[in-house]
């Protein structure tokens, strides 16, 4: 049974006059076209010629269609540059968050050690230190370790952020694997690496789309630290590269609105394809702390 | 046919190979520097052949000097948060364009090299250099950098409208209000396109008004003069032009820098005061409002007529490793001929800091921009009477002019509370800054 049907027959069933569905129905509607308008803007006038932007009425559809916002960015700017960067961050970011995340959640659930859950707390701590604050230290730390102005120096600077949400979100959903599992492996004779990726991991495996999903999310969106740290186009991602589309005091919406449709096509796509694995993740447990 | 079936090992293998494929793909070790190396960061000009101009001139320099120039161009919106990370993070660039009082700030705090000897060569230039421009960045006899350009404010206007209407333009500020609500048609065409926001164009644009009626911020570089009846008046004004005589549309409350620019492009209003990159911007993409536009003072006021400038300077950082290659590098682009390719590429863009400049051909070609020209030497900075210095920059760039504004129009605090308020904020700000108090 599909979750669509579930979710109609609960609201036949609680609904029982056709007035109260209706009513539902449209405040449904009203929510999505309060989610959906900005995108519908976006979308339209990434098509648009600038002089329609910048007209004294706002239309809906554009008057002229054009692909000249496009072939700007994609051609005359070095937009698949930032987008490959961008990719590049934000995966090798996703992975090695996976990585050191399940590590660390597996330490602090299943380990028992001195300060585990000060250490726990104290996690989540720095997930809620606001990037700014780290900004000008890690500047000076990253400068001294010639990180600046690379790729690799926004990978690091984006584990900072993305490691401590995925150690909290897999506590969490580890948390519900049963112990006895655990205990089962290792009285086997299973090291405690080998129950990390031979038992807990394998069942793991809604929380850990989870937060790959959200860690490339994170990564792939990062502002701050992509236009502090780099400098110059061949090192800037897809968030500082549209920004580098508002020249002094004048912006170019249509090239941005076409950056960020183009920009926001990847994120679009895996929540599309895991949509499903997502809600079961979240549903399961991974947010249950 | 059999079917192919991957282990878990296998897929976590493939995985990891594929994440560093993607994490190495373009690694290149750090090339290892024989000649002398400068990094120089750039504001992106609106005309790309302006940037060009300026890449093209600083590759001449690295040839003839026989060094590598790294030239960087920073987006205007993005410079003064990254030059500030930068610096505090120990790393700036060897040479940067500063905007305005950004140069007497990085002076302040030791970090710009004195570059004396290169003004006085400037200055030996016929007809020398504007006042406007070294006062952005001399102090006490010595320069911090060199100045780049002059960008003076004139009040963009629709010439058409006018003539349409057979009116002139207006004497005065009085008359201005009463033009304006002759010709706009709210809500698709308003009066005056004055930014009211917590923006820089804000705190420029409101405090040109006041001027008109004797508000200056400053009297001189350590005493400040936001309450005084100049001010009172000046926001009473503001205040009639918002909520009496509706002639500024009301979502100026909110507009960043640019908003104003976004209502004259889509001809929504009648009159902004900005820099010329509206001008410059419908060269390239609206000649026919171009041919329509008019770029005069702003009209007087009960205390005068009264015009804003800014300027942008070249600053040397005092943690380069090659002074003598940067100065180099300053005087390179400075010098006259080369420099006036550049401002002319600019297409009006800013005033040259060598005044002779301003007879060139370019400028004589183009009568539009005659009052433009003479803005520089009437002009005052927004920290007038104060030049620009650490503590006006930090009044400037708290927002506190737009936020005692926004206290009369919006929540209709009484203008002399409002100023009383603005002054002892910004009187904080001086006391810390001049360790009074």
């Amino acid at each position: 049974m599909s979750p669509g049907f579930i979710h109609m027959e609960v609201i036949e069933r609680r609904f029982k006059s056709k007035g109260a569905a209706v009513i539902t129905y449209l405040v449904l509607a009203l929510l999505c076209s309060w989610t959906l308008g900005p995108i519908y803007w976006v979308v339209v006038t990434s098509f648009k010629e600038d002089k329609e932007i910048y007209g004294s009425e706002a239309t809906l559809l554009p008057w002229e269609f054009t692909w000249k916002n496009y072939r700007t960015i994609l051609f005359q700017k070095p937009f698949p540059n930032f987008f490959y960067n961008s990719l590049r961050i934000a995966l090798v970011t996703t992975s090695a968050s996976i990585l050191l995340g399940t590590l660390g959640a597996y330490a602090f659930i299943y380990l028992h050690f001195p300060g585990r859950q000060m250490l726990a707390r104290s996690m989540i701590v720095t997930y809620l230190i606001p990037p700014v604050l780290l900004a000008f230290p890690l500047f000076a730390l990253f400068n001294k370790l010639d990180l600046i102005d690379n790729v690799y120096g926004l990978m690091l600077a984006h584990l900072t952020f993305t490691v401590p949400f995925c150690t909290w979100m897999l506590m969490s959903y580890f948390k519900t694997v049963p112990k006895e599992l655990h205990e089962a492996a290792l009285v086997d004779g299973c090291t405690h690496l080998g129950t990390l990726f031979r038992i807990i991991f394998p069942l793991s495996g809604p929380a850990i789309a989870v937060v790959t999903l959200f860690s490339f999310t994170l990564s792939w969106n990062e502002f701050l630290y992509a236009i502090l740290f780099t400098q110059n186009k061949w090192s800037q991602t897809i968030t500082s590269g549209l920004s580098s589309l508002m020249v002094e005091d004048i912006f170019f919406w249509g090239q941005m609105m076409a950056g960020s449709v183009l920009a926001s096509l990847p994120t679009v796509l895996i929540y599309f394809l895991f949509q499903r694995l997502m809600i079961k993740g979240l549903v399961v447990g991974a947010v249950k702390a | 046919m059999t079917e192919k079936t991957f282990t878990r090992r296998e897929v976590l293998k493939q995985g990891a190979a594929a994440v560093g494929a993607a994490a190495f793909s373009a690694w290149t070790p750090r090339k290892t520097w024989a000649k002398p190396q400068i990094t120089v960061w750039t504001i992106g000009f609106f005309n790309p052949k302006a940037d060009e101009i300026i890449q093209q001139q600083f590759a001449e320099f690295a040839k003839k000097a026989n060094a590598e120039v790294n030239v960087v161009i920073v987006p205007g919106p993005q410079i003064t948060r990254k030059l500030q990370t930068a610096v505090e993070g120990g790393a700036p660039p060897d040479l940067s364009m500063i905007y305005d009082s950004d140069t007497q700030y990085y002076r302040s705090i030791g970090q710009l090299l004195e570059v004396t000897d290169l003004i006085n060569e400037m200055k030996k230039e016929p007809e020398g250099l504007f006042p406007a421009a070294l006062e952005t960045v001399e102090y006490e006899g010595k320069a911090f950098g060199v100045p780049l350009i002059i960008s003076p404010w004139p009040l963009h206007w629709r010439k058409d409208l006018f003539e349409q209407a057979k009116l002139e333009y207006p004497k005065d500020i009085f008359e201005f209000v009463e033009v304006c609500k002759k010709l706009q048609k709210p809500p698709y065409l308003y009066g005056a396109g004055f930014c009211l926001g917590r923006a820089l164009d804000g705190v420029d644009n409101i405090q040109n008004i006041l001027w008109l009626f004797g508000g200056w911020m400053t009297q001189d570089e350590k005493t400040l003069s936001i309450n005084s009846p100049g001010t009172i008046e000046g926001l009473k004004f503001l205040n009639k032009m918002y909520n009496e005589d509706k002639i500024i549309p009301p979502g100026a409350i909110n507009w960043d820098d640019s908003g104003n620019n976004k209502a004259y492009q889509s001809r929504q209003v009648i009159f902004i005061c900005n820099p010329t990159s509206v001008y410059s911007y419908l060269s390239i993409n609206d000649p026919d409002l171009m041919s329509k536009t008019g770029l005069s003072p702003f009209p007087p006021g009960p205390a005068g007529s009264f015009s804003l400038i800014d300027a942008w300077a070249y600053g040397a950082f005092t943690k380069t490793k090659e002074p003598n290659l940067v100065k180099d590098a300053m005087m390179w682009m400075m010098q006259p001929d080369r420099y006036a390719r550049l401002i002319e590429e600019a297409g009006g863009r800013a005033v040259p800091v060598y005044r002779r400049l301003t007879k060139d051909e370019f400028w004589q070609q183009r009568p539009v921009f005659s009052e433009f020209l003479k803005m520089p030497e009437y002009g005052y900075r927004v920290t007038a009477k104060s030049p620009p210095t650490p503590a006006t920059a930090e009044v400037v760039d708290s927002y506190i002019i737009p936020d005692m504004a926004q206290e009369v129009l919006v929540r209709g605090v009484d203008p002399a509370e409002a100023a009383k308020r603005a002054q002892e904020r910004a009187q904080a700000i001086f006391d810390r800054h001049y360790k009074r108090g």
